[in-house]
């Protein structure tokens, strides 16, 4: 017989496990969004990632490129890879449909891989992109490239980026990996991991504080204030930054192509709404300007810049004024943008080609 | 393991769970084996200090109760008091000596150099040898028996909920208790949970939210306005008590549920009106047993007014190097022994009757108090002293305004001085033992929330175990 503490106990667990349930039931009927939290190998915010049998995103394209053809190559990291939309919503998917509107024999291939760097670029168009042939190599630059610069000095190889799609090497991988999309496909496990961390960035317990050993992080390309932090590590990521790009942009001027340079403005550049800043990032730490900085290197390497900050605001705006506001990032993300913020970036690249 | 960890979160349910099914005997062995686990999962490689310890001070014991030859008497208390400070000299002064030694003269061979501890400070070694000590000392003033049996001494010693960072327990006050005869009862038990609760927000919550920010001021404070550096230190006065009396309160709450009272460690120490009186309010087990194992034995106030002032700046001298071993503890330990000695000569030890006396004299105290914190928080005696000329000069600099730092710095302090004031911990306290439905809907709430809160945000370790 049990006692009557493990009865109540059990009691307990019951009410809770009916209110978990009821709770479940409700977000899946009043709040779908909640239910997109799988990112793994497979999938991104639920959507399958569906790379193509020589490796990335999207339509699988030959690599002789057909007589009349545009080509243009989109690389970067996970905003360009599209992380959190399916494959249809990323930047380069949008601007292949813009240009083809324009040049019905355009193509736009996505090359983008999730926590790439600029160095990583360069090995990756000497392993692969060379012999795709593009005419225009367009590269979203991101604010965490410019850590990866000190964080990660040596470069990935296009292989290895590529291997990370592949399927779990052993069968305690697979299980480990289907048990947590299992666990993430609960929208109450999204719902409340979503309100936790928020509730941890705003008292404090989770910063933006970087590492000295590991300077991952968005904020260092802001020249981010920090007393263990030399102040002038930032201009140093740049300086770095600056020279592989120019490095980059020497190999893609060799074979014909031209280099465009897309600025892609992290959320809480948009504005100081709290809704845009959940990570309750502090501006005051800001030393640098990095459009600025990304503009003098980009032109130092002799590429065209775009900044998506102003063509964002704009449609922010835009959406503001007719009652209809839009996010333009994917749910409870800073960075990645939703279908609408891709198109802002897609419109802004193709009316700049 | 950290108190603050989702590991804590399981290691104590499961403890107690096999600790209420067993017998009296069991319970001890059981309970021994959980500290010696407890203490070997956050590092096995310095249990063997714990065993020495354990064993030199048993032994020792034994050996004074089993003669009344002084000499030999004087020499089992020797060899214990030796092989305990040497072993803390050892591990924790070792460097400090050998780099002032070769600032007189580089006369230290290399041979010598290269045998000095540089790596980690043992865990919970500061804490452990006091308890030690104070047990040999004890038994040879008669104060005790000696323990009979080498478990129920090990337990004493390294009993997991104040084994890491204190309070300093005294044989005395434990070992009857470990007779097991009886347990906590519903009562005691709903109060042990809520005290663990209030200690895991202080230490949580506040503390922790507080650390980064009051880390970035003190690791560069070049760079720091003098008002950003005062910021901070407000912040540091709060963050060090949150998560020091943090602990206790998890230590204290954590023993009860095994029914085991242990001494209390704080009685709202910023609200006293003078460093005397501050000292019988903070870290009380520390004061404690510096008083009865040093400063009285130091001849205390019995020898002259002159002596005991000297008395009680050797005592708070070695106080603040028992924190740590630098220049910035000697000086930490040297300001509190020094303002305690001018109350004592003044008669400012006393509480003055006016209200506005009172307010005064607290209001000073928590001044210095604030100024020694500076010594206490800075990595070495420059340090702090560039911290000091910032602040008093008012230098230009940065002052990072983000993350609510205001809220932070006079925000949590003004927090403390309300909740003490209004005695809200012994508030909860009192309303857990009486509410038991409530109270267990309480403990169902906090363990989610701190079972997220401790997988995603850092856990920060405590600062006291650092010492």
């Amino acid at each position: 017989m049990p006692s009557r503490a493990t009865k109540r106990i059990l009691l307990d667990l019951g009410v809770l496990v009916a209110l978990a349930a009821t709770l479940e039931l409700a977000l899946r009927v009043l709040a779908p969004e909640y239910g997109h939290k799988i990112f793994d190998n497979k999938f991104t915010g639920s959507y399958p990632v569906d790379v193509n049998s020589d490796g990335y995103r999207g339509p699988a394209q030959s690599k002789e490129k057909p007589p009349g053809q545009l080509r243009i190559l989109a690389l970067g990291d996970s905003e360009t890879f599209g992380t959190g939309v399916p494959s249809g919503q990323t930047w380069p998917a949008q601007l292949d449909r813009k240009m083809k509107e324009r040049h019905p024999g355009s193509v736009v291939i996505n090359g983008g891989f999730e926590g790439v760097g600029i160095r990583d670029l360069n090995v990756a168009w000497n392993e692969v992109w060379r012999d795709y042939s593009p005419d225009i190599v367009v590269v979203g630059l991101t604010a965490n490239m410019v850590s990866l610069e000190l964080a990660r000095p040596e470069p990935l190889s296009f292989a290895n980026v590529v291997a990370s799609h592949g399927d779990p090497p052993n069968r305690l991988s697979r299980l480990k990996l289907l048990i947590g999309r299992e666990f993430h496909s609960i929208y109450t496990v999204g719902f409340i991991s979503i309100f936790a961390q928020r509730a941890l960035y705003w008292s404090g317990l989770l910063d933006h504080r970087l590492t000295p050993k590991y300077l991952y992080g968005e904020v260092l390309a802001y020249g981010w204030s920090q007393g263990d932090i030399p102040p002038d590590l930032a201009g140093k990521a740049w300086d770095a930054l600056g020279e592989d790009l120019s490095k980059f942009s020497d190999q893609i001027r060799k074979t014909g192509a031209r280099l465009v340079v897309v600025w892609m403005a992290p959320r809480f550049d948009l504005s100081n709404s709290w809704r845009d800043n959940e990570k309750n990032i502090p501006r005051e730490r800001f030393t640098l300007d990095p459009v600025v900085e990304a503009s003098a290197i980009v032109h130092r390497a002799d590429a065209k810049f775009i900044d998506s900050l102003p063509y964002l605001k704009q449609a922010r705006e835009k959406s503001v004024a007719v009652g209809e506001y839009r996010a333009l990032y994917v749910h409870f993300d800073a960075a990645h943008y939703d279908n609408d913020g891709n198109s802002v970036v897609a419109q802004a690249i193709a009316d700049s080609l | 393991m950290l108190f603050t960890s989702n590991l804590y979160l399981i290691y104590l349910p499961v403890v107690l769970l096999l600790y209420y099914r067993l017998e009296p005997r069991g319970r001890r062995m059981m309970l021994l084996a959980a500290s010696w686990l407890f203490y070997m999962l956050y590092n096995p490689w310095f249990m063997w200090i714990i065993l020495a310890t354990t064993s030199v001070d048993w032994i020792a014991g034994k050996g004074i109760s089993s003669t009344e030859n002084p000499k030999a008497r004087r020499l089992w208390i020797v060899a214990s008091v030796v092989s305990n400070m040497g072993l803390l000299g050892y591990f924790k002064y070792s460097t400090f000596t050998l780099e002032n030694l070769n600032l007189l003269g580089n006369f230290i061979s290399p041979r010598v150099a290269s045998l000095v501890w540089r790596g980690a400070l043992p865990l919970g070694i500061s804490f452990h040898t006091f308890q030690g000590i104070s047990y040999v000392v004890d038994v040879y003033r008669k104060h005790m028996k000696p323990v009979d049996s080498f478990f129920e001494f090990a337990l004493f010693v390294s009993f997991f909920p104040q084994l890491v960072a204190g309070p300093i327990v005294r044989a005395p006050e434990f070992i009857p208790q470990v007779k097991f005869t009886s347990s906590a009862d519903s009562v005691a038990f709903r109060r042990g949970i809520a005290r663990i609760i209030f200690g895991m927000f202080k230490k949580v919550y506040v503390a922790d939210a507080i650390a980064p920010w009051v880390s970035d001021a003190y690791a560069d404070p070049n760079r720091f306005s003098g008002a950003g550096l005062l910021l901070a230190t407000v912040a540091f006065t709060t963050q060090i008590y949150c998560d020091f009396s943090g602990y206790s309160d998890i230590a204290i709450g954590s023993a009860a549920l095994f029914g085991i009272k242990l001494p209390e460690n704080f009685d709202a120490p910023y609200l006293s009106r003078s460093i005397t009186e501050f000292w019988r309010r903070w870290h009380m087990t520390l004061s404690r047993w510096l008083r009865d194992y040093l400063y009285i034995p130091l001849g205390g106030n019995r020898r002259g007014k002159i002596r005991t002032y000297i008395n009680l700046m050797i005592t708070m001298l070695l106080g603040g190097l028992w924190h740590g071993s630098g220049w910035n503890w000697l000086v930490w330990g040297g300001i509190q022994g020094a303002v305690m000695s001018v109350e004592r000569l003044t008669g400012l030890d006393k509480v003055p009757q006016s209200r506005t006396g009172q307010f005064a004299r607290w209001l000073s105290t928590l001044a210095v108090v604030l100024v020694s914190w500076i010594f206490f928080r800075a990595r070495s005696y420059s340090h702090a002293m560039l911290v000091l000329t910032r602040i008093l000069s008012w230098s230009p600099g940065v002052i990072h305004t983000e993350n609510r730092s205001f809220i932070f710095a006079v925000g949590g302090l003004t927090l403390i001085l309300v909740a003490e004031w209004f005695n809200l911990k012994q508030r909860f306290l009192a309303w857990s033992e009486t509410r038991k439905t409530a109270m267990r809907w309480l403990v169902y709430a906090c363990m989610a929330i701190f079972a997220v809160t401790f997988s995603r945000a850092p856990n920060q370790e405590f600062i006291y175990f650092a010492f």
